[in-house]
C-alpha cells in the first residue's frame, strides 16, 4: 500500500511543480491556491515518509560510518566517526560471509521453485475444474499465516518424532533429526518458505492469466495451436510483465528471510551457522554484539546485493516494462 | 490573504505534529536535592513473568510503597524481547529509572556507563549479606552496580521411579553419572538429555579445573576445558545420552516431562514448569555431579539504576529496599525463586527443603557472564560443542582450539 500511496504523491507533486502559470493574471492565485491545496493534502503522507521512511534511511547510512551502540552515553550523532572501517571488515568476516552464502543458496532454491509451482497452481484454479474457489482459498491461506506459526508447524514436522519422519517410517526409513543437521537446516527453512509464500504469488499470478484475452487463445486454436502451444506462445510471453514482478517480489523477499531462521535456530543460526542468514546476522550484531553501526553497514550491502540483482533481472526479463 | 492563512495553518500543523515528537524537559538539576516532603515517581522497569511473580513483584512494590509513601513506584512491563526494547529505550534516553538486568548483559551496561554505581547508597557491611558470587557479576573495580533480586543454578533434575526401576543410585560423581546413565537408558528412554548448549556444558568445564574467561581474555583452550567437554559428549556418543533435538522435544525439560530420559541438567524454572506440564512425573533434584571438583553456572538477575535517573536517591531506595530482608524474605515463602541473601536462604531451604541442592551449588557457582563479549564467546562454544558432536573435529581439545583462534 505504502509504494502505491508513495507513487501517487510523487506523480501529483511533478504534476504539480510542472503545471505552468498561465498568462491570465487572475488564474495565477488559483493556480498557486491548487498548488497549495494539494500540498495540503499530501502533507501527512509526506511527513509520515520522511520521519518513519527516508529519515531512518538516512540515519542507518550515517550509522553505516559509525561506531555505535544503544547503550552509548552520547547520541548517534556524537558517535565515533570510522571512515569505511565497517564496510572493509564486512568483507574480511567469515560469519558473514557463511550468512551471504546461505541466504544466496536459500534464495537460488526457493525463487524457481516457488514461481514453478505458484504458476501451476495459478493454471489449475484458473481452469475449468470444480470447486475451484475452494482450492483458491486453500492455497492462499498460509500466506494469512505468521510466519512464526509457520515456523513453529514446520518444527513438529522436521523434528525427530515428528510427522516427516513418522511418514519416513512407512518405508522402513530410520528416523532423523531434520533440523539438527548442518546439511539439511537449511532446505527445510527453504520447504517452509516455499509453502508458506505460494500462495501470494499464485494470486498474482492469476491476476495476469486473466487479464489474457481469449481472443488470443481463440485465434491460436483456429492456427491449430495444440494447448502445450497455446500456453508456450500465448500464456507465457503475456505473463511476461506479471513473471517480472513476481521475480522481482520473491527475491527481495527471499534476500530478507529472518523470521524462519530465527525460530528454528533459537536465534543462533545454527546449528554451525547452516541457518545464519544475513538478516538474522545483522540483528545478531546489532542488539547482541551491540555494534549498530556495523549492522547498519551489513543492511546498505545487503540493500546494493539486493539492488543489483533487480537491475540484472530487469536487464534479463522485464526490458519491455517499466518496473 | 487566503494564501497567508492557508500556509500559517500548514505551518501550525506541522509544528503541532513535531511538538508531539518532541520530549517533554522535566524539571533538571535542582531535583538533586531532593524535598523530603515532596512527591517522586520512579520507574521500575520488568519484564512480563506468570500471574503468580507479577503479584510477587505488585506485594513488594505494595509493601515499599507504605514504608517510603513519598516514593511511588510505577512499574513498567517491557513487553517482546526486553533485551532489545531496553536497548533502543535507552538510545531513546526514557529507559525506567530502576530495571531488571541479566547478569549475562551486566559486563556491557557496565562498561558503556548505562548504569550507576550505588556504593554512595548502600551499606558495605549488607552487602555481605549476598551471595558473593552472584554480587560479583555485578561488581567492577571494586564499585557494586546492581543488587541481585533472584537466582538460580543448574542442578541435575531426575525422574525417581526410573531410578528405583532400574535399581540405581543418584549419582555425585562423573563416574557414577555415566554409569547410572548407561543403567537407565533403555530402547525408548535414554539415560540423560544434554543439548548443544554452552549454559549446559560449561559446568563440566569448571568441573574440570577449566575456566572459560578470566576477567580479560578467554582462557578456554586448555586440557582441563577439553577434558569436560569430551566427557560431556562421550555420554552422548556412548549412546547413554542425546540432545533433546534429537529426542523430538523443545528443551531439556520437555525430556524429563515427557519421559524420553531419566535425568536432565536445568535450573529453578523447572519447578513450576514441572508441576504444569508433567504432575504426574515424580521427579527429584540433586546436586550437580562432580568431577576433580565441584563446579557450576548461576543465573542471577539484578536492580539497576539508570545514569539517567533524575532521582538518584530514591531509586536507590527502590533498590535496596526490593533486594532488602523483608522483600527477600517474601521471595523465600512465595518459592517463585531463591532469595539472594544468605541470611534469608535457610528460610527457603526449610521451607522447600527438596530445592536445596539449587541452594547448595550457589558458592561452586560462577555466574553466567564472560565479559562485553559474551555473546561471540558463547557463539563459537555453542559450535564447538556442535562440531564435536558432529563429528567434524577429532576431539574437544582442537574444538576449543578452533574456536579460541576464532575469537583472536
Amino acid at each position: 500500500m505504502f509504494p502505491v500511496l508513495y507513487k501517487e504523491v510523487k506523480k501529483m507533486a511533478t504534476n504539480l511543480i510542472k503545471s505552468k502559470t498561465p498568462p491570465n493574471k487572475r488564474k495565477i492565485f488559483f493556480v498557486k491556491r491548487e498548488t497549495l491545496d494539494g500540498w495540503l493534502f499530501v502533507l501527512p503522507v509526506v511527513i509520515l515518509t520522511l520521519v518513519f521512511l527516508i529519515g531512518p534511511i538516512l540515519v542507518a547510512f550515517m550509522l553505516s560510518f559509525k561506531e555505535y551502540s544503544f547503550l552509548d552515553a552520547g547520541t548517534m550523532f556524537d558517535a565515533k566517526w570510522v571512515g569505511l572501517s565497517n564496510y572493509t571488515d564486512i568483507f574480511k568476516d567469515k560469519i558473514f560471509r557463511k550468512a551471504l552464502l546461505n541466504t544466496s543458496i536459500y534464495s537460488l532454491g526457493v525463487v524457481p521453485i516457488q514461481l514453478t509451482l505458484a504458476l501451476s497452481l495459478a493454471l489449475v484454479v484458473n481452469s475449468k475444474i470444480k470447486g475451484k474457489s475452494f482450492f483458491r482459498t486453500a492455497y492462499y491461506i498460509p500466506t494469512q499465516t505468521s510466519t512464526v506459526a509457520v515456523a513453529v508447524m514446520f518444527l513438529f514436522i522436521f523434528k525427530s518424532d515428528g510427522l516427516l519422519n513418522k511418514f519416513l517410517g512407512i518405508f522402513g526409513l530410520p528416523a532423523y533429526s531434520w533440523l539438527n543437521d548442518v546439511r539439511f537446516a537449511l532446505p527445510s527453512i527453504m520447504t517452509m518458505a516455499i509453502w508458506s509464500s505460494i500462495g501470494l504469488y499464485m494470486v498474482i499470478f492469476l491476476a495476469g492469466l486473466q487479464e489474457i484475452p481469449d481472443s488470443l487463445y481463440e485465434a491460436a486454436n483456429i492456427d491449430g495451436a495444440n494447448k502445450w502451444q497455446s500456453f508456450w506462445f500465448v500464456t507465457f510471453p503475456m505473463l511476461k510483465e506479471t513473471f517480472f514482478f513476481n521475480l522481482v517480489v520473491s527475491m527481495i523477499g527471499t534476500f530478507q528471510v529472518f523470521d524462519q531462521a530465527y525460530i528454528v535456530s533459537n536465534g543462533n543460526g545454527g546449528p554451525l551457522n547452516s541457518t545464519m542468514t544475513m538478516v538474522l546476522y545483522l540483528y545478531r550484531t546489532g542488539f547482541r554484539e551491540f555494534k549498530m553501526g556495523y549492522a547498519s553497514a551489513i543492511a546498505f550491502v545487503l540493500a546494493i546485493i539486493i539492488f543489483i540483482l533487480t537491475l540484472v533481472q530487469k536487464k534479463l526479463f522485464g526490458e519491455e516494462n517499466q518496473m | 490573504m487566503k494564501k497567508m492563512v492557508s500556509l500559517l495553518l500548514i505551518f501550525m500543523l506541522t509544528l503541532g505534529l513535531l511538538a508531539g515528537c518532541v520530549q517533554k524537559e522535566e524539571a533538571t538539576t535542582e531535583d538533586v536535592k531532593e524535598n523530603k516532603e515532596e512527591q517522586v515517581t520512579i520507574a521500575l522497569g520488568c519484564w512480563g513473568s506468570s500471574p503468580a511473580e507479577t503479584e510477587l513483584l505488585d506485594n513488594q512494590i505494595a509493601e515499599f510503597n507504605k514504608t517510603f509513601p513519598n516514593i511511588k513506584v510505577e512499574k513498567q512491563v517491557i513487553t517482546g524481547d526486553y533485551n532489545e526494547q531496553m536497548q533502543a529505550n535507552i538510545a531513546a534516553k526514557s529507559e525506567p529509572d530502576v530495571y531488571y538486568l541479566d547478569v549475562y548483559q551486566a559486563p556491557n551496561f557496565i562498561e558503556r556507563g548505562v548504569i550507576l554505581p550505588l556504593d554512595e547508597y548502600i551499606d558495605k557491611g549488607d552487602l555481605k549479606d549476598f551471595e558473593d558470587n552472584l554480587l560479583a557479576g555485578f561488581t567492577k573495580d571494586g564499585k557494586v552496580y546492581g543488587l541481585p533480586k533472584d537466582y538460580n543454578t543448574l542442578a541435575l533434575f531426575y525422574n525417581k521411579d526410573m531410578f528405583e526401576a532400574a535399581n540405581s543410585e543418584v549419582p555425585t560423581t562423573w563416574e557414577e553419572l555415566r554409569a547410572a546413565a548407561k543403567a537407565l537408558t533403555t530402547s525408548d528412554v535414554k539415560g540423560i538429555t544434554l543439548s548443544n548448549d554452552a549454559a549446559r556444558f560449561i559446568p563440566f568445564i569448571y568441573q574440570a579445573g577449566g575456566d572459560i574467561f578470566d576477567g580479560n581474555s578467554i582462557v578456554f583452550n586448555t586440557e582441563e576445558a577439553a577434558k569436560g567437554l569430551d566427557f560431556y559428549y562421550s555420554l552422548i556418543k556412548d549412546g547413554y545420552a542425546d540432545t533433546p533435538q534429537n529426542l523430538g522435544v523443545g528443551w531439556n525439560g520437555d525430556a524429563l516431562a515427557q519421559k524420553k530420559s531419566a535425568m536432565v541438567i536445568e535450573g529453578g524454572w523447572m519447578i513450576p514448569f514441572m508441576a504444569d506440564a508433567a504432575p504426574d512425573v515424580n521427579y527429584g533434584i540433586a546436586k550437580l555431579p562432580k568431577g576433580d571438583k565441584e563446579g557450576d553456572l548461576a543465573f542471577t538477575v539484578a536492580y539497576v539504576m539508570s545514569r539517567n535517573t533524575k532521582h538518584q536517591e530514591a531509586a536507590a531506595e527502590v533498590i535496596k529496599f526490593l533486594t532488602g530482608k523483608q522483600a527477600q524474605e517474601m521471595v523465600a515463602e512465595s518459592g517463585l525463586a531463591i532469595p539472594t541473601r544468605k541470611s534469608i536462604s535457610s528460610l527457603y531451604t526449610d521451607k522447600y527443603p527438596e530445592r536445596k541442592p539449587l541452594v547448595d551449588m550457589v558458592e561452586f557457582s560462577k555466574v553466567y557472564q564472560f565479559g562485553t563479549d559474551s555473546a561471540k564467546i558463547l557463539d563459537q562454544l555453542n559450535q564447538a560443542g556442535e562440531k564435536i558432536q558432529f563429528g567434524n573435529v577429532s576431539n574437544a581439545k582442537a574444538a576449543l582450539e578452533e574456536a579460541a583462534a576464532a575469537l583472536n
